[in-house]
């Protein structure tokens, strides 16, 4: 294989370990991050976002619009939980932890008792269109004809050519898209203003006129939603199941932590940076398995050096400098 | 003070109410042993082995029902009917021994069937084997469990890795990759390969085993596009891993591959979108689209009680095959006494009507004689059998010199691929 197949090879693999965290983190760094409600539900509400773009694009509905039917869907559902459940349990980590991962067992078995153990998998949108590199081929985007062509009668690739699909490079450019959005959502916009005002101080906030409970129920709708897109996004890729949100679950929140709550989404961009670049490397040096092995390993690490995650170690750091 | 009272009130009635249920039950239990013969089954109806196990209930159902319709069983001189007991293991593998006890202690089960993992297999299995009651563990297995009260009706990697990979490896060449889940089940598929490999020459150039939850599969996919081999063998398990599919379809990998996993037991050709698994191959005993007469009146009988079933899989298939075998065992013992019973079984028990052709138990293998059957995944998910890869006698455990027959209570052993000397050069390294 030569050195232009291995790096474009490795850059793909990091931009796709980076677009599952943040995607699996960018909702649970509102809710807990923001927020700081233990949300052990937030990969069943990826579910829920993965489930209504499955009955969506069964009805005919094309994947983007049903990806955003997913947002809005999953938001709702998170807005419902908080008014019902969650408020009553805010400032209670624990407390949290335990409801919302009864909740999550709840909301799974719902789905299986309602739809049953599997639903058909959608198809992968752009899976006729690939990236070829190395070889004979050196570097092209080619379609399902150019594909054949290259591959021949065998199916087989010819040496020393690797192929990579379009849809995970996708996932990434739309991950880098939520993460300007709800920047420009937190920072630039009232609403913005106000949440970061009421999550940092409420009894202030509503002091000055803002309310509270409106806030909290639209900042965990807005976590929600965003679980609802990344699973949409994911759903398009892998089977669905009631048990789907699961595994997101802990990578979700190992992200968070490891970015910290000082800044919500500077911190994430860090962490994603920081996991995605550790899983990268050791699952080519190594092993897959070792590869998340040494993810953990390094979410323990950095929580070890910065017990209050990068986010809140650099802010630490800037007070120190000023 | 009041309030207390009626707490204290509602509470006592509550017990009562609890003392009187628990006192019936207990009396329809006993009233059920004398009578009947009790089948006792857990499976995973909940949770996410759902899917696979499900399918196993209906087995029992309708082989119940059946049996039942036909008069029951001659056993003591009565007449008897089968009661079928049936418990969800919710896919929770502790619940597993808690409910082997609840069967064999509360409902006084003559046999317990409970299991689709290994690991649930063994939680049931430990408690059937210790309190000396007939254990069957009924879809595909690793084989090589030698123990006086276990029995297995389903196929072994003798019959599916064996026979499929000699036929692979003709057709497609000699070097493979393996990539599976990292627990028991496949660390034995991966060694049952190794000797594919090294029976008929073949060539395994990659063995890697994934914990459960892995779910981004572009680096394997790489590695395995390098690689450039002749086949692939996989042994994918759970939503997580089977990610795979979709995401090499996408990557453009598309090397013959190959699973006892797949489609068998969950049916992947009709929840992924075609042709993400085109070019699979699986060799399963028994799935609804194996040709012949038992199988399609068996698919018909099972679609007519359960007209939402996506699929009848293989489970539903050796669950059904399991009870018709131990109806054969109580009626040749005459008896429902466990020694005589597995005497019966031991002296050879076939099912003629077996969903995927006659079926055998071997008695000093106590594993069965049956056929496997190779499929291949087309571009649309349709299946086509591409060869009958036979009946495949078990001889596993009597080449090692393990004869069943001869084990007594509590000598129960597991035997691997490396047990047998004749095979050490294929492990050498």
């Amino acid at each position: 294989m030569d050195a232009f197949t291995q790096i474009f090879g490795f850059a793909f693999q990091y931009l796709d370990s980076a677009a599952y965290l943040i995607l699996a983190a960018l909702g649970l760094s509102i809710i807990f991050g923001m927020m700081g409600v233990i949300n052990m539900a937030h990969g069943e509400l990826m579910m829920i976002g993965a489930y209504i773009t499955a009955f969506c694009m069964y009805g005919g509905i094309p994947a983007p619009i049903a990806i955003l039917l997913a947002g809005v869907g999953a938001g709702i559902a998170g807005m419902i939980l908080e008014r019902l459940i969650i408020r009553h349990f805010y400032k209670q980590l624990l407390s949290s932890l335990v409801v919302t991962w009864g909740l999550s067992m709840i909301i799974s078995q719902v789905f299986l008792i309602m739809f049953g153990p599997n639903m058909p998998s959608l198809p992968t949108p752009f899976s006729d269109i690939k990236i070829l590199v190395g070889g004979e081929v050196g570097f092209a985007l080619v379609g399902a004809e150019g594909f054949a062509r290259v591959t021949g009668e065998t199916g087989r690739m010819p040496p020393g050519v690797e192929s990579f699909g379009i849809y995970r490079l996708v996932m990434f450019a739309v991950a880098v898209l939520m993460v300007v959005a709800v920047w420009l959502l937190l920072r630039k916009t009232e609403f913005g203003a106000r949440a970061r005002a009421t999550m940092d101080n409420p009894t202030m906030a509503n002091a000055l006129g803002i309310s509270t409970p409106r806030i909290y129920a639209y900042t965990f709708g807005l976590g929600s939603a965003l679980a609802g897109i990344a699973g949409g996004l994911f759903a398009l890729t892998s089977a669905i199941t009631p048990y789907f949100g699961a595994a997101y679950t802990a990578r979700a929140f190992i992200t968070v932590v490891v970015g910290g709550a000082a800044g919500v989404i500077n911190g994430l961009v860090a962490s994603v940076a920081a996991l995605g670049g550790v899983q990268t490397i050791l699952s080519n040096l190594f092993s897959v398995y070792i590869g998340f092995v040494g993810m953990i390993a390094a979410a323990f690490l950095i929580l070890l050096v910065m017990p209050t995650g990068i986010s809140g170690y650099m802010e630490k750091l800037r007070g120190r400098s000023r | 003070m009041r309030a207390r009272n009626s707490r204290a009130r509602r509470l006592n009635a509550t017990a009562m109410l609890c003392a009187a249920f628990a006192g019936l039950s207990t009396t329809a239990a006993q009233a059920a042993t004398d009578e009947e013969i009790v089948l006792c089954t857990i499976d995973d109806t909940t949770g996410n082995l759902a899917a696979m196990s499900t399918p196993k209930t209906w087995g029992y159902a309708l082989a119940v029902e059946e049996i039942n319709e036909a008069g029951g069983i001659m056993v003591d001189g009565v007449q008897k009917m089968v009661k079928h007991v049936q418990y969800d293991g919710q896919s929770d593998v502790g619940r597993y021994g808690q409910l082997t006890q609840q069967c064999i202690f509360e409902d006084e089960a003559d046999v317990v069937m409970a299991g689709y993992t290994g690991a649930e297999r063994e939680a049931a299995r430990v408690e059937a084997v210790r309190n000396e009651t007939i254990f069957w563990h009924n879809n595909q297995g690793e084989g090589g469990i030698a123990d006086r009260y276990s029995f297995f009706s389903g196929p072994t990697p003798e019959q599916q890795v064996l026979p499929a990979l000699e036929w692979m490896i003709d057709e497609f060449g000699p070097r493979m990759t393996f990539i599976g889940a990292d627990y028991n089940f496949c660390r034995a598929i991966g060694a049952w390969v190794r000797t594919a490999a090294g029976l008929y020459e073949g060539d395994l150039v990659m063995e890697e085993y994934f914990p459960f939850d892995v779910n981004q599969w572009q680096q394997t996919i790489g590695e395995i596009q390098n690689i450039g081999p002749d086949f692939q063998v996989h042994c994918l398990v759970g939503g997580d891993q089977v990610q795979f599919y979709p995401q090499a379809d996408a990557a453009g990998l598309k090397t013959p591959a190959w699973s006892n996993v797949t489609i068998a037991d969950g049916y992947e050709h009709k929840i992924f979108p075609a042709p993400q698994l085109e070019n699979m191959h699986v060799p399963p005993g028994y799935i609804e689209d194996v040709p012949g007469e038992n199988s399609e009146a068996f698919a018909a009988k099972i679609r007519e009680r359960h007209p939402d079933a996506p699929y009848v899989n293989e489970h539903a298939a050796f669950g059904y095959v399991a009870v018709k075998a131990m109806a054969k065992a109580w009626a040749a013992a005459g008896t429902t006494e466990t020694e005589a019973v597995i005497e019966a079984l031991e002296a050879g028990v076939t099912v003629e009507e077996a969903p995927g052709g006659s079926w055998s138990l071997v008695g000093d293998q106590h594993h069965a004689a049956l056929p496997t059957y190779l499929f291949k995944v087309e571009a649309d998910h349709s299946l086509s059998l591409i060869s009958e890869l036979g009946v495949t006698e078990p001889s596993f455990l009597s080449d090692i010199g393990v004869d069943v027959r001869e084990f007594g209570s509590g000598d129960g052993e597991t035997y691997l691929p490396t047990d047998n000397p004749a095979w050490a050069d294929f492990f050498a390294e």
